[in-house]
């Protein structure tokens, strides 16, 4: 099957994104509620528990796959899981035909997959693993890695290694979870912390890995100041899609991510407490600088409830800008650099050309559920319950699937080139601690000094 | 194919994930943070972005209600 170069291979992505999230929103609907005394409609979710979240777990790894819901008896999530396999298989297949790939090559490489992605779902609800928000992202490089490095990779495997597709479908479905809504939750000290920080650490950090490091791969520069400045995991797929970083780029990015988001996750509310800072301003600061948004929550509970609002609002606020950097590194990108990383100006028609158009696909996503009425309604459970309920856990089956494909890919002696000298670790260091002056000094002037009195007053609403 | 090398990486995954972890897991510090964690029913994964409104989520298996 030729394919013309009109139709690139990201409308198919945004094509299957979109069917994805039209799918979700279908299966939500609103119900008549005969116990309300208002009358006000239930939300039904027609698919709930379609895709599993295994339990956690202390010694007995088996009861992972037990569900325990708090107002019913145990269950086994084994039909769960196929129906994910099912419907994961659905939104691979076209993109297989796609790529004239062999069915033997699909069922093998589809199936060795998805078995690879349970494996690193279970490894990561490991209790100790879990609470310590060391995510499934890093055990499904870890296990593709290992496979690929002892057992080699058969040729038949080879097609089905579609991390950079998987991904892409996955973010044009997460674009329905970034809701421009929760900007206006604090208002104006949670838009400045957020929103004038993180620009502002990205860019200098990326200056500062360009110039002053001078490391190789601008695009590996790139993955790391987003995922350090923005928020970690996604931040990082995001960018790294935009500025088609190498696999070992975003993967090495992300385990920094994870291993000092750990760190911080614990070592930053003792700061806060030992220094006797005021616990919203804390609260703020961890918000806008812990790199993971669990990792965030976990953070700001420990402080408090007040503090843990004003953390997970600041670090939401945060996050909407994962749409915009996204959409800015691949506008930069196309226009900086071509496909072979060269620093050639071009033309508005090129720069089209190179754009991955899979971020149009990520922001309408945004936009539609941000601001179409029928998801704010009742103020919005209904965007909350399809997100929350299906889009989610979909796209973190995705985002699983893609990381299995990039371990089982990925070249250890290229990301040992990569890292020679140390230069991407330092500008993590630097950006992070860049990042955390910069935090404090506008958490302590928006909810210390300036707007202080305001914050009270929405917090104690 | 290194077939030693392989066999040898799944026993080690193994022997961590059922005999180190839960050991790690029981210290003093680590069991107080995993049940500090599991009281305010927080859920550190970063997989949701709008999960959170306040410090702890609502069970995922509980039906959801339209607000009143």
């Amino acid at each position: 099957m030729q394919h013309g170069q009109f139709f690139h291979e990201d409308w198919l992505l945004i094509s299957l994104g979109a069917i994805s999230l039209a799918i979700a929103t279908f299966a939500v609907t609103l119900e008549p509620n005969n116990e309300s005394p208002s009358g006000k409609p239930k939300v039904v979710n027609h698919a709930k528990g379609w895709f599993p979240k295994l339990e956690a777990w202390d010694q007995d790894p088996i009861s992972a796959f037990y569900a325990k819901p708090k107002s019913s008896e145990p269950y086994f999530l084994g039909r769960a899981i196929f129906a994910t396999w099912c419907m994961a298989g659905l939104l691979l297949l076209p993109i297989a035909v796609w790529k004239q790939i062999r069915i033997n090559s699909f069922l093998f490489g589809y199936n060795l997959l998805f078995t690879i992605a349970v494996l690193a779902f279970l490894m990561a609800s490991q209790s100790t693993i879990k609470f310590y928000n060391l995510e499934y992202v890093l055990w499904a490089l870890v296990l593709g890695v290992m496979l690929s490095n002892t057992l080699g990779i058969p040729e038949v495997l080879k097609p089905m290694l579609l991390g950079d597709s998987i991904i892409k479908v996955a973010l044009v479905i997460f674009g329905a979870e970034v809701l421009f809504g929760k900007l206006i939750s604090l208002g104006i000290p949670g838009i400045l912390t957020s929103w004038l920080v993180t620009p502002i650490v990205l860019v200098s950090t990326f200056w500062f890995g360009q110039r002053i490091l001078k490391i190789s791969s601008p695009s590996l520069n790139m993955v790391i100041s987003a995922d350090m400045s923005v928020c970690g995991v996604s931040a990082a797929i995001a960018t790294g899609a935009a500025c088609r970083a190498k696999k070992e780029e975003i993967s090495y990015a992300i385990g920094i991510s994870l291993f000092f988001t750990a760190i911080m996750m614990v070592v930053q509310p003792m700061v806060v407490l030992w220094t006797g800072m005021d616990k919203v301003v804390g609260a703020a600061w961890m918000g806008g600088t812990i790199d993971s948004t669990g990792a965030v929550a976990a953070a700001g509970a420990t402080l408090g409830e007040e503090a843990a609002t004003v953390a997970n609002t600041v670090k939401m606020i945060q996050n909407v800008l994962i749409g915009v950097i996204a959409f800015a590194v691949a506008a930069y990108w196309s226009s900086r650099y071509g496909m072979d990383d060269s620093s050639q100006r071009v033309g508005v028609s090129e720069i089209w050309k190179r754009f991955p158009k899979f971020v149009l696909g990520f922001l309408g996503a945004s936009m539609i559920f941000s601001f179409l009425p029928y998801f704010s309604l009742h103020q919005g459970i209904v965007a909350e319950t399809i997100t929350k309920e299906i889009t989610s856990p979909l796209r973190t089956w995705l985002f699983c699937l893609a990381f299995v494909a990039f371990g089982l890919e990925m070249d250890m002696r290229q990301l040992w080139q990569t890292l020679r000298g140390g230069k991407p670790l330092t500008l993590y260091l630097v950006g992070q601690a860049w990042s955390m002056v910069l935090s404090l000094t506008m958490a302590y002037l928006m909810f210390g000094v300036w707007y202080g009195d305001k914050i009270k007053e929405i917090l104690s609403k | 194919m290194n077939m030693r090398r392989f066999v040898l990486f799944v026993f080690m995954l193994i022997g961590v994930w059922l005999l180190v972890l839960p050991s790690i897991g029981r210290l003093p510090g680590v069991s107080d943070h995993i049940q500090t964690m599991k009281d305010l029913r927080i859920h550190p994964d970063a997989m949701f972005y709008t999960e959170l409104e306040s410090s702890s989520i609502r069970d995922e298996y509980d039906e959801p209600m339209a607000k009143e």
